[in-house]
């Protein structure tokens, strides 16, 4: 048996398991087999009640099959906690007195994360470079808390502050509570304001299965928004001040995906609700889904298909312009600048209480496959349209001509994997359907993000 | 009457003292003809209220501008005894104006534009001041000024908007204070009053310090009653002063002159030390080595 | 295009030649229940030039109307694209429209006007915010309430402390937060006397017709008689000053009753025998 790595699931992950698989056949699978023993090698910190509970689905497996299985799941579990840098396992049949008749003893060689770590980094997000610094205690107690510290510095006033506290609990769908405070400012000249949220946030995140999850969280929110300029829209203006804003909170994920930067097949889903109004003086209900299919189409060329919708019911007139929903971007509608397109008021583009957005993409390695195997999988071309609007539409007098103002907007371009949580994406566009104020961009559009339509 | 003795920074440019505060209280004992001593002391950290002026008499030490005229009138002596009602009200409405509006301008100039502070304000302070003292307060102070700009302009986020808004206060400030001096000699008539002294302490400073940013400056000299205001009370008052400076800058003008005459003297020397150099370099060269003759 | 909203009077020197317009609004908080002494002297000294000036303007009452103006006070006014706020700015943007109450007066007069407004808005204007946000009695009786009322917990408390902060930091660069309560009120006294010996007997500061000190010397003379205070040392210190009473008496009856604005009636009874 070799040693399991770690590894976020890829390629190579899949391929190393089916070599795994050939491997087994040689083994009796089905032959009748049990847990006698599961040590584990190099534990410095972490504490044995929660071992004990990440392994105990090891002891009820039943054949070699389910022990490998359960292995894998437990695996699964122990990195999902991020506390260990390193997972190896091996299987043995077990030997001394105590060994039962199919007995086999399993053995994780661990290495724990460090309990300190500071890290500073530079990124580009929205157009804009920021400085971070990051500070986390791991694994405090040892049972896998988390305190993390986050400070990133950007160019054009973002400025965000976070320290999250963080604990997963040793009961069935794998909770994990977070508490967080909170400081980000931002700056959106487009839309005429800048925004101060303060506040504090309470989440828990249950896991259904590894591919569904729900979080519900709650938040405590001071707004202080001020007009950014003296240009600023009146209506914009309108809304400066301070506001509370105390918001419940579901979102729901549903990952079927095999990769989240560069899938190849499998559907992604998900929903947020908020309702907003649990004192404070913001009321609103927001509700948004996100979807996203993926179709190999022939060896190496998928088709993605993506859309989002949102829309938000307000029943007075506490919201503020930062509440509203904004389209436009190279994360959503490529084409557009951020923000820059949808209802505008003296120049500023303000959002709208519903917006909608799709887009389709034929997704395949770079042309002549430079680099395959190694650095060359880190680049897609992709030939993209995407389509979408953003307003207050309404359904009274006999339905509104959304559909005739929607955007549309085509290109082609490359995209590249920043580390497995971000896209690069540099794209060609030809905006094809906009309106004369729109921020359209034709030609190339560089976008970074998590994220992306 | 004692005499009195008066702590305060030192003078320059012509000026008794470079201090706004010390400034109008010397010229307020001028004014009523007070018999005192000027003692240039350079460090406010001995003083009671760490700062200038102190009017020191027996057993007393006064500090604020209001306590020296309140002690003076004790004394029956004052210069606004002349004045009616109205005219005192008046006194009192140009004094909050002046604290208003030129204030925080001259505090800007001096401390917050970075041209004044770094090219005149701090080295001068620096170098009045003892060691180790010169470290602390030019930056005290320079803090303070920030501070007072921050907090009265607290909405206005871009620096230039802030220059603009208290320099365009200060100019409005100053042109109404000329249309109110008109042709007179003096704020209410031929004699100096209270009024006179401070308008005296907040001008002069402005019109004769070698500024770096000059465009309030500018717009004084244009003011040419005010002007024509401040050279009379240096003249009248302050003559002293008023003349060792004017011989000094004539001194260093003539100086300046001396030198241009020497000039081709230094140009000859200079040429011939240089063309001296390169001949015992090349021969120095030329034996060594390091330059070798065609063969 | 954005549109040219013009913060700063010398700003809006291009946009005024043109008329006063009719859709002219000034923004205040409210009344009753939000607005607090400084503040509605302010916006009372405005409406008072205003009505003066005889201009129309339509009174929009906002709670965030101080974060919505330009300057961060109260009150502004819209004016077309332009937004103007403060009392002096004001005068000056309604004055590039050739409309002045000044414009009789002689050059020395206007100079003599302008120290005199500054000597209100200094000494009234600190005083007035001295005492609403640093005398203990009345932070708490009335401004805490007062200000917080139009914020939810916890932000009524910390927006309330937040701007005690920002008024104590400005009003200790003018020098002001180390005086105490009695120096307050001798430097209110003090500024009354140079009024009344100005206003000697006549009607107006200067002459028959009112001008803009006018406005601005009612504004904060008829705020501080009317606002119910802890502690009325204050009113009672103008009150000394009959003059100034009646000064105050004659703008509200020419301005205010023959407008037919309801406003609370103002507590003459001290100075009514006189």
């Amino acid at each position: 048996m070799g040693a399991v790595h770690a590894k976020q699931r890829g390629k190579a992950d899949i391929l190393e398991e089916r070599d795994r698989n050939e491997e087994l056949q040689d083994l009796n699978l089905k032959a009748k087999a049990r847990v006698d023993k599961v040590s584990f090698n190099g534990i410095k910190r972490t504490k044995s009640p929660l071992l004990n509970y990440a392994i105990s689905p090891l002891f009820s497996a039943k054949s070699f099959e389910e022990v490998i299985k359960t292995t894998h799941e437990v695996r699964t579990h122990l990195n999902r906690l991020g506390i260990f840098k390193k997972i190896a396992i091996d299987i043995e049949t077990s030997k001394g007195p105590e060994s039962s008749p199919y007995g086999y003893e399993v053995t994780f060689h661990v290495h724990e994360v460090d309990l300190m770590s500071v890290a500073l980094s530079t990124q580009l997000a929205n157009n804009e470079a920021l400085l971070s610094v990051r500070g986390s205690l791991t694994n405090v107690l040892g049972k896998a808390e988390g305190l993390r510290g986050e400070y990133s510095y950007g160019t054009l006033k973002t400025n965000n502050m976070a320290l999250i506290m963080s604990k997963p609990f040793l009961t069935k769908l794998e909770p994990v509570g977070s508490a967080s405070i909170f400081r980000n400012d931002s700056d959106w000249p487009v839309s005429g304001y800048r925004l101060r949220d303060t506040g504090m946030m309470l989440d828990l995140a249950l896991s259904v299965t590894s591919q569904m999850r729900h979080n519900l969280q709650y938040e405590v929110d001071w707004r202080q928004l001020y007009p950014s300029s003296k240009y600023a829209a009146f209506e914009v203006r309108e809304d400066a001040g301070h506001k509370l804003k105390s918001a419940l909170r579901h979102i729901l994920t549903l990952d079927r995906r095999d990769n989240p930067i560069f899938p190849v097949s499998g559907t992604m889903l998900k929903t947020t609700v908020e309702y907003s109004g649990l004192g404070g003086n913001i009321n609103f209900l927001k509700g948004d889904l996100a979807m996203q299919w993926n179709v190999p189409l022939i060896k190496d060329v998928i088709l993605q298909a993506g859309c989002n919708v949102g829309h938000m019911y307000k029943w007075d007139e506490s919201h503020t312009v930062a509440d509203n929903f904004f389209l436009g971007g190279p994360l959503d509608i490529r084409g557009f600048n951020f923000r820059s397109l949808g209802p505008q008021n003296d120049g500023n583009f303000v959002g709208g209480s519903t917006y909608y957005a799709a887009s389709l993409h034929i997704f395949s390695p770079l042309p002549f496959r430079p680099g395959e195997g190694g650095f060359g999988d880190y680049f897609r071309s992709h030939l993209w349209i995407n389509a979408g609007n953003c307003g207050d539409f309404t359904s009274d007098k006999g339905g509104d001509n959304h559909l005739e103002t929607i955007r549309v907007a085509a290109g082609i371009g490359i995209a590249f994997k920043l580390g497995n949580v971000a896209r690069t994406e540099i794209n060609y566009c030809f905006p094809l359907k906009f309106l004369s104020g729109d921020g359209k961009v034709s030609g190339i559009q560089f976008g970074v993000g998590m994220n992306f339509l | 009457m004692r005499q009195l003795l008066v702590d305060v920074w030192k003078g320059d440019w012509g000026l008794a003292s470079v201090d706004l505060d010390c400034l109008q209280v010397l010229a307020y004992l001028k004014f009523n003809a007070v018999d005192f001593h000027i003692n240039n002391a350079n460090n406010p950290f001995f003083t009671p209220e760490g700062k200038f002026p102190v009017l020191r008499t027996k057993g007393q030490a006064l500090t604020k501008f209001e306590d020296i005229v309140a002690y003076m009138e004790e004394k029956n002596i004052s210069s606004d005894y002349g004045l009616t009602k109205k005219q005192a009200a008046e006194t009192q409405a140009y004094s909050v104006l002046l604290r208003e509006k030129l204030f925080p301008a001259l505090q800007f100039l001096w401390w917050v534009d970075a041209n004044n502070e770094k090219g005149l304000t701090t080295p001068w302070y620096s170098k009045v001041l003892p060691y180790p003292f010169n470290f602390y307060y030019p930056g005290k102070y320079k803090r303070n000024a920030e501070i007072m700009i921050a907090s009265l302009y607290e909405n206005i986020d871009d620096e230039k908007d802030i220059k603009d808004k208290v320099i365009g206060e200060a100019e409005k400030c100053l042109t109404t204070l000329s249309v109110r001096l008109g042709t007179n000699d003096f704020m209410f008539g031929s004699h100096p009053t209270q009024i006179d002294a401070m308008l005296y302490a907040y001008l002069a400073p402005l019109l004769k310090a070698p500024l770096c940013s000059t465009s309030l400056q500018n717009h004084l000299k244009a003011c040419t009653n005010l002007n024509k205001f401040v050279s009379r009370i240096s003249q009248r008052y302050f003559s002293q002063e008023h003349h060792e400076y004017e011989k000094k800058i004539k001194n260093e003008m003539k100086n300046k002159n001396d030198q241009i005459e020497d000039d081709p003297d230094i140009i000859r020397n200079q040429i011939l030390a240089i063309f001296f150099s390169i001949v015992t370099m090349v021969a120095y060269a030329l034996h060594t080595g390091l330059i070798k003759r065609a063969t | 295009m954005p549109s040219e909203l013009v913060v700063n009077s010398w700003n809006c020197q291009v946009t005024g030649q043109e008329p006063w317009p009719d859709d002219v609004q000034l923004y205040q908080p409210y009344e009753t229940e939000q607005i607090l002494l400084p503040d509605n002297a302010n916006c009372l000294a405005v409406q008072a030039f205003l009505k003066m000036c005889d201009l129309k303007y339509v009174v929009e009452y906002r709670t965030n109307a101080e974060e919505m103006s330009p300057s961060g006070r109260v009150p502004f006014i819209k004016c077309g694209a332009c937004l103007i706020s403060d009392f002096e700015p004001i005068t000056a943007f309604v004055g590039n429209k050739g409309i002045s109450l000044s414009a009789h007066l002689s050059e020395v007069q206007k100079a003599d006007m302008r120290a005199f407004m500054s000597l209100v808005t200094t000494v009234f204007g600190n005083a007035e915010n001295y005492i609403t946000w640093l005398d203990n009695s009345t932070y708490c009786q009335i401004t805490k309430p007062r200000y917080g009322s139009v914020h939810p917990f916890p932000l009524n408390h910390l927006l309330c402390y937040l701007k005690r902060n920002t008024v104590i930091k400005k009003l200790s660069v003018l020098g002001w937060a180390d005086k105490t309560l009695d120096k307050v009120y001798a430097e209110v006294d003090k500024g009354c006397g140079a009024l009344s010996d100005r206003l000697e007997k006549s009607k107006f500061f200067f002459g028959d017709q009112p001008t803009e000190l006018d406005a601005l010397v009612f504004g904060h003379i008829y705020t501080i008689l009317t606002t119910p205070l802890p502690n009325n040392r204050l009113a009672s210190t103008i009150r000394g000053y009959p003059n100034l009473i009646n000064h105050c008496k004659i703008i509200e009856k020419q301005l205010f009753d023959c407008y037919g604005r309801p406003r609370k009636s103002i507590g003459w009874s001290s100075t009514n025998n006189n």
